[in-house]
């Protein structure tokens, strides 16, 4: 409904202060990217082709496009002219999928829709392609509309959830503000069963700075992370033989350690109670 | 099949080797016009119906119809609105493309992954370009297969066009066939064969070829547009009388050649089935056409046969051709055949023909009516003793002839008459009577004289000068070599004959083909 290919019963639709439908369709969803479930790839046409549809019908020069496919392509660990010119059907379920972030993304649209986009995928690349496309610096400045069934997926890349069910909206609000102070029985029930994980992915290092011993670094620091990295996202990092920098910003704050995993996980459960 | 016939296929490969080009270009060109406009039509109805199904499968199934009438049908239903020629061949051809592209064209684009069309939309594509960019290249396989069946189909139905005066490698075919000349008929069905496999392996190189660009598109109709155009080569020295000339006709050297050698007779001309020549000579498509003298349609239509001058084409007198042992047996019965010796002239012949093709009343009553106003029906009232058995070939005329000898033998002898009607042509017929199946058919005599003497071309040309000549000289002939006997001719000459329509004729003074020969000369 927000780029039209449906239109809406009753309502209206605003997006940066216009109304949709004031723009004809084509021009509206030009500025739009969308990454389908099933990637939606054209078969017919070369990697290279398929990504360069949207800046084509937005009047850019090639190498204007070649170089920021280039870019994308590097970014999602695509790289290679083989790659470049390879069709579809020959690449995996994650190259297509990562394909598809990179068609969406490359006329660097100010709106981001996914429908599902990591839903196909097996769990190790889900992670693999999540992280990427977390990490894609231009993402701060957007506004991006994921439809998924995962509520972890939800919890750990939204800033705003919007809960439905039976088409209605249960809830709206931030993953603390749901998990806390669920609007009703419905929104309480369905995030029970995953209370815990989804604890893991509210609180951030930072919540538990005060009761918390940060050691001084003493020699080989292996990785870094944000002081406003979940609990979640450290423990995806933690291994046996990695240290862990926290930054705030760029001062260093302290280490982590795999060893600081009970800690964390019993700060975590008193809090709870 | 032996070595000779290879070699006799070589020697018509070698002599008609210009002719086979020139006719596999036309056959060519009427292939891919017929294409042309197919694809035309079908693509964007294709297009059309996937965008509306609800239409689809009674559009689809109507093209299926279509597809079903017979070939010949179809051109034969053509003639009266669009002529003979290459219109209604065309016309027919693009009716037969029609089902295959429609219906690849509509499947592909159908086919085409929903999720697909969904990213094209929602990247911004306007209809017309996910039209162009994505359904029809994704679609376009199913599509060049469809092309490729059609193009095959085509290739195959085109030989019928030769049927009405389309031209083609059909010529060859329905020359051969009419010739009984196996020959010919292989000569003209491996080129058609050969052109068939050709343009599909073509096609399939242009179907694996990934077009990119409007440049390639416009070269591939350019090239689409060529192979139509092989149809319209002009055709130089038209004559200002059209002629239809059946395969036979045109094939025999006492047809056609004879024409040409003897009256210098120059004219344009179409092949054509005789089958639908007489109604594209009433349409006035046509000016001339060859067919028999005694044809029930030279009355129906108000046609005149042109006297034949010079004498090129041979007399086809109709007699009775009878084993020996049977008139031995029933002495009474040579008096009783003859009985309508020089009874029945042509325009007897004719009218009796018209009735039977035209008015559509049944042989049996014909041949009495014709009986009784010549005051020769009688009924036998004794009790029959024997049987005798006559056979017929397959057309009006001899069905009317074994009618009437029925009616004299049942009527005037103690035998009863079997009659075996439908008997295919002389092969068959005379086949029977040389080995005591029948007992006597009517046969012309030049056919005994060309098709089942076949003596050398000195003898025929001085026996063919006269009726009386060559009568008395397959008579002797037949006696001698098979034991059989030709009764008294019955009056009508069977043969050959240019046709005109009666006005026209009357109007330009044409009475003989030496007339026409000069007419057409200035």
């Amino acid at each position: 409904m927000i780029n039209r290919l449906v239109e809406p019963d009753l309502g209206e639709i605003y997006i940066q202060g216009r109304l949709n439908t004031s723009v004809p369709g084509p021009d509206l969803r030009r500025g739009i990217g969308y990454v389908l479930q099933d990637t939606g790839l054209f078969p017919h046409l070369s990697v290279a082709e398929n990504i360069a549809i949207v800046p084509r019908l937005l009047g850019w020069d090639k190498e204007r496009i070649r170089l920021r496919t280039f870019s994308l392509l590097e970014h999602f660990g695509l790289e290679g002219e083989r790659m470049y010119r390879e069709f579809p059907g020959n690449l995996s379920g994650g190259q297509k999928q990562r394909i598809g972030f990179v068609r969406a993304l490359i006329a660097s649209p100010p709106i981001l829709l996914m429908d599902e986009p990591f839903g196909a995928l097996d769990p190790v690349t889900r992670l693999s392609i999540r992280k990427d496309f977390k990490n894609l610096p231009e993402l701060q400045d957007k506004c991006i509309i994921m439809v998924t069934h995962d509520i972890q997926e939800a919890f750990q890349l939204g800033d705003r959830i919007i809960l439905m069910d039976n088409g209605k909206i249960q809830q709206i609000g931030s993953p603390i503000q749901l998990v806390k102070k669920p609007s009703n029985n419905f929104v309480k029930q369905f995030l029970s069963h995953q209370y815990l994980f989804l604890q893991f992915q509210i609180r951030s290092l930072e919540n538990f700075f005060d009761r918390f011993f940060l050691e001084a670094p003493d020699g080989i620091i292996i990785g870094k992370i944000s002081s406003l990295a979940t609990i979640q996202e450290a423990f995806e990092n933690f291994s046996p033989d990695q240290d862990l920098e926290v930054l705030e910003i760029r001062n260093h704050l302290g280490l982590v350690r795999f060893t600081h995993s009970r800690q964390l996980l019993s700060l975590l459960a008193s809090d709870l109670q | 099949m032996n070595l000779s016939f290879f070699r006799d296929l070589w020697d018509f490969f070698i002599q008609n080797g210009k002719k086979i080009a020139e006719q596999s270009l036309v056959h060519t060109g009427l292939t891919f016009f017929s294409l042309f406009l197919s694809i035309l039509v079908a693509i964007p109805l294709g297009i059309y119906l996937a965008r509306h199904p609800k239409w689809a499968n009674l559009i689809i199934g109507f093209t299926g119809v279509l597809q079903t009438i017979p070939s010949i049908a179809l051109l034969g239903l053509m003639i009266p609105v669009l002529g003979i020629g290459i219109k209604p061949a065309i016309f027919s051809l693009f009716i037969y493309a029609l089902l295959p592209i429609l219906r690849n064209t509509y499947t592909g684009i159908t086919g085409v992954d929903a999720s697909v069309k969904e990213a094209a939309l929602a990247m911004g594509m306007k209809p017309l370009q996910i039209l162009w960019r994505v359904e029809i290249p994704l679609a376009m396989p199913v599509i060049m297969a469809g092309i490729r069946t059609a193009t095959v189909i085509n290739v195959g139905v085109a030989t019928l066009a030769a049927y009405i005066g389309a031209g083609g490698l059909g010529e060859f075919i329905f020359g051969g066939i009419s010739l009984n000349n196996p020959v010919m008929m292989v000569g003209g069905a491996a080129p058609t064969a050969g052109l068939a496999i050709l343009l599909d392996f073509l096609l399939s190189r242009v179907q694996n070829f990934h077009f990119r660009g409007t440049a390639s598109r416009v070269f591939l109709v350019g090239i689409l547009f060529l192979l139509s155009s092989f149809y319209f080569i002009p055709k130089i020295g038209e004559t200002k009388l059209f002629a239809g000339l059946t395969p036979e006709f045109f094939g025999r050297k006492d047809g056609y050649q004879g024409l040409q050698s003897v009256y210098h007779l120059k004219m344009s001309h179409v092949i054509i089935s005789d089958a639908i020549m007489y109604a594209a000579m009433r349409d006035g498509d046509l000016d001339i056409v060859s067919g028999y003298s005694t044809d029930g349609r030279i009355q129906a239509y108000d046609l005149v046969n042109l006297w034949d001058d010079k004498q090129v084409f041979p007399p086809y007198q109709a007699a009775l051709l009878v084993r020996k042992g049977v008139l031995q047996k029933y002495p009474e019965l040579e008096g009783v055949l003859n009985l309508l010796a020089g009874k029945i002239n042509d325009s007897l012949m004719t009218q009796m023909n018209y009735q039977v093709d035209f008015k559509k009343r049944n042989p049996d009553q014909v041949a009495k009516d014709f009986l009784l106003k010549n005051g020769l029906y009688r009924e036998y009232k004794g009790i029959k003793k024997g049987k005798l058995v006559m056979g017929s070939k397959i057309f009006s005329e001899q069905y009317i002839l074994s009618a009437l000898y029925r009616y004299l033998i049942n009527g005037y002898t103690s035998l009863e008459l079997i009659t075996k009607t439908g008997l295919g042509g002389t092969q068959v017929c005379f086949g029977a009577l040389e080995n005591g199946q029948i007992d006597f058919y009517p046969e012309y005599s030049g056919t005994g004289l060309l098709v089942i003497l076949k003596p050398t071309e000195k003898i025929s040309d001085s026996v063919s000068k006269s009726p009386e000549k060559l009568y008395a000289y397959i008579e002797g002939e037949f006696q001698k070599k098979y034991g059989l006997k030709w009764l008294k001719p019955l009056g009508f000459n069977n043969a050959y004959s240019l046709i005109m329509r009666r006005k026209q004729a009357e109007k330009e003074k044409i009475k003989s083909i030496s007339d026409l020969s000069a007419y057409l000369l200035h």
